[in-house]
């Protein structure tokens, strides 16, 4: 992705695969929200949370 | 999205099963339905709308027979199916629902969505929150007004559109963001922003040491400090922009009025010279005049003297008189009886019967004398007449230049009074462009300063960091909780950097979109500009075409331009190759959806209708169009060789009425 290759932190460069996972976990997940609406808004940070807690361990 | 058919059961007007097959010919993208007024067409708009959403615009969606035939105890069913291709897959959607009749009241269960998805000839059964999700994954119903359109939404969108309504937060402003595939991807920024403060508060809460939980809270403080330093710097933004362009447009105004003394004298100068020429113009007038009746006959009766000039132009014998000598002299000789050289005269002498026929030549009796002297006369007058045209000649050139001088003079006095008309409003403009630029300067150095404390307020979250870190490597859970947050920022900043640049983008393709449909409807002669908020601007450059688009039919033209060009947008990000951002592209919604319209060209004259058969096949891969009776025939010559299928709904009765393909 070019936003994190635009950046040249050393920690982006390590984590650009993770990043990648979580984005794409998560764009998947509010895009099926999105069309399913079957979580309240407010509950969607929490599951956005937890996929991000999921992939960096 | 390619619809195959529409079957319908029982719903409303349409008794039985009765079906329209819709044309997916490349070629011959158009279908056409045509109907009279309140035959059905609206309500199969209306059924595509239940059947996905179960939901319509009726209250009853029984038909109105079947609902008077029945008895206590009877069941009836309304059941209504699409089939249609939707990314490479075949899906029937059906939906149904029962009506039961206890006593005279008829209950309705609820309706059941079916949706069957066919691959390689294989059906899967979705039902329930499945089947639905699949269909708002199809459509979003959000989107549904924008691609199946009823003749008063596009009304409404347009004048939305036209009128400047469409803000930020508008339902249509939602609506493009959602056709662009923006909607989820700014639910995820906010929920990753939401996530990074619950790490922020929860890091403070587990750190321990009071140094540290001092330094947290004021990370959080000057991050709160920022937020709203940058909601004033966008409010900032705005009323800067506002002042500047006020203080301008004073400017501007008091520029015209710089040299108001140097053109009051002109316009004195000016005045002057126009009274010198008025009163040139008369005297010249005055001569004409006078001229053209002492001596315009002469050169009007030119062509009368040349004709009696041929005539008499064989008479120069005619006259044998003896000049100066006239009868009278001869008959006073006869009566002396004494010729004047002395000689007697009497009635037997040859002199005396000489003498009687010279009476007979000459004056009074002489032709020829009086030819002769006509003859001097015409050559004086045609004479007269030539000097005298050539003089009218003159005078009238002068009498032109004088017009000309008035008329310029004239022009240039009035633009002159004009530019000095309003001096006393010069002092009011002055205060106010001061009052503007003292603003906008306010403004700018409150705009430095905020930059200034955002730094600040950086620099100290930064240190305060580097601190921070030094504790949290001793405290495993802030540790792993800064870990999260690290991710979480990180993936926000990519995120929201790259929304702003990718909406900006699709933005500036969607304001050159619409500008090629618009083109194709008023010739160049009608642009748009779209701003931030999608708030559109009609520019008209041409006054022929600013009556036309304000004779009707404009806030049509402008909706099916935004649509249009949106799906035309959508096939383009289908097509793009750019894979810089291929995680984020792929969750795009990228299926070309045809266009159902219903009534499109009711306010259309002869010549948007002829572009709008132009124009629209153009922009998808299927077009759907109802319409009115009356209008048929047109849109049928102007779409020739384009319509693959066409079906009409006959009225039967006000309950009733059938489909059938052709006429």
């Amino acid at each position: 992705m070019k936003m994190i290759n635009d950046e040249k932190s050393e920690v982006n460069e390590v984590l650009d695969d993770v990043v990648k996972e979580i984005v794409r976990k998560v764009l998947r997940e509010e895009k099926r929200n999105y069309n399913s609406k079957e979580i309240p808004t407010r509950e969607m940070a929490s599951r956005v949370r937890i996929i991000i807690e999921e992939q960096v361990k | 999205m390619n619809l195959n058919y529409l079957e319908i059961y029982n719903f409303r007007q349409f008794l039985g099963t009765q079906r329209i097959e819709f044309s997916n010919d490349p070629e011959k993208k158009v279908t056409i339905v045509i109907g009279e007024s309140s035959a059905g067409k609206t309500t199969i708009i209306q059924i595509f709308k239940w059947i996905f959403y179960g939901k319509c615009n009726y209250k009853i969606i029984m038909n109105e027979t079947q609902k008077s035939e029945m008895e206590s105890g009877d069941t009836a069913r309304v059941e209504c199916k699409v089939n249609f291709i939707f990314n490479k897959i075949e899906y029937n959607i059906k939906r149904s629902q029962v009506f039961n009749k206890f006593s005279t009241k008829i209950n309705a269960a609820d309706s059941v969505l079916v949706v069957d998805v066919i691959v390689d000839g294989i059906s899967k059964q979705l039902t329930g929150r499945e089947a639905m999700n699949r269909v708002r994954e199809i459509i979003h119903e959000d989107l549904f007004p924008y691609f199946f359109l009823e003749g008063e939404s596009l009304n409404k969108v347009g004048k939305e559109m036209a009128s400047g309504k469409s803000g930020n937060n508008s339902q249509f402003a939602q609506a493009v963001k959602g056709l662009l595939g923006f909607n989820y991807l700014s639910n995820t920024t906010k929920d990753l922003k939401t996530i990074s403060k619950e790490y922020e508060r929860e890091i403070e809460k587990n750190t321990t040491n009071t140094q540290q939980q001092q330094l947290m809270t004021k990370v959080i403080e000057e991050k709160e400090s920022i937020e709203k330093y940058e909601e004033r710097l966008k409010t900032i933004k705005k009323e800067s922009e506002y002042n500047f362009e006020k203080s301008q447009e004073m400017s501007e105004k008091i520029v015209k009025f710089a040299d108001a003394e140097e053109k009051e004298l002109k316009s004195r100068a000016l005045a002057n010279e126009l009274n010198r020429i008025t009163s040139d113009l008369m005297e010249e007038r005055k001569t004409l005049f006078s001229d053209f009746s002492t001596k315009g006959y002469m050169y009007l009766m030119n062509s009368l003297l040349n004709d009696a000039d041929d005539a008499f132009s064989d008479e120069k014998e005619i006259d044998k008189g003896i000049p100066g000598i006239n009868a009278k002299a001869i008959k006073f000789l006869l009566a002396n009886g004494e010729c004047l050289c002395g000689k007697k005269l009497t009635k037997d002498c040859p002199e005396w019967g000489k003498l009687e026929k010279l009476i007979e030549i000459l004056p009074p009796k002489s032709i020829g004398y009086d030819i002769k002297a006509f003859k001097g006369l015409s050559f004086s007058m045609k004479d007269n007449g030539e000097k005298y045209y050539e003089n009218y000649k003159k005078s009238r050139k002068r009498l032109g230049q004088l017009k000309n001088d008035y008329k310029n003079k004239k022009n240039e006095l009035d633009i002159i009074n004009e530019a000095i008309t309003g001096l006393d409003e010069v002092s009011e403009y002055k205060k106010l462009a001061l009052l503007y630029k003292k603003k906008y300067a306010d403004l700018l150095n409150e705009s430095g300063t905020i930059k200034e404390r955002i730094a600040m307020a950086e620099n100290l979250i930064e240190a305060s960091n580097k601190e921070l870190d030094k504790y949290s490597i001793s405290n495993v859970k802030v540790a792993k909780l800064t870990k999260f947050k690290l991710y979480c920022d990180h993936i926000y900043g990519g995120l929201v950097s790259y929304c702003d640049n990718e909406e900006n983008l699709k933005k500036k393709e969607l304001k050159n979109e619409i500008n090629i449909i618009f083109d194709k409807f008023y010739n160049e002669k009608i642009s748009i500009d779209l701003d931030e908020d999608y708030n559109i601007q009609i520019i008209t450059n041409d006054n022929e075409c600013s009556e036309d688009f304000s004779s009707g039919g404009q806030e049509v033209v402008i909706a099916l331009a935004f649509i249009g060009a949106i799906i035309k947008l959508n096939g383009k990000i289908k097509s793009s190759k750019d894979t810089k951002n291929e995680i984020i592209e792929a969750e795009f919604i990228n299926e070309i959806y045809p266009l159902i319209m219903d009534a499109p060209t009711s306010n259309f004259g002869m010549r948007q209708m002829k572009s709008f058969c132009q124009v629209m096949p153009e922009v998808t891969n299927q077009i759907i169009v109802f319409i009115n009776d009356k209008d048929g025939p047109v849109l049928e010559d102007n779409m020739m060789g384009i319509i693959g299928k066409k079906w009409t709904i006959k009225k039967l009765d006000s309950y009733h009425a059938k489909i059938e393909e052709g006429n």
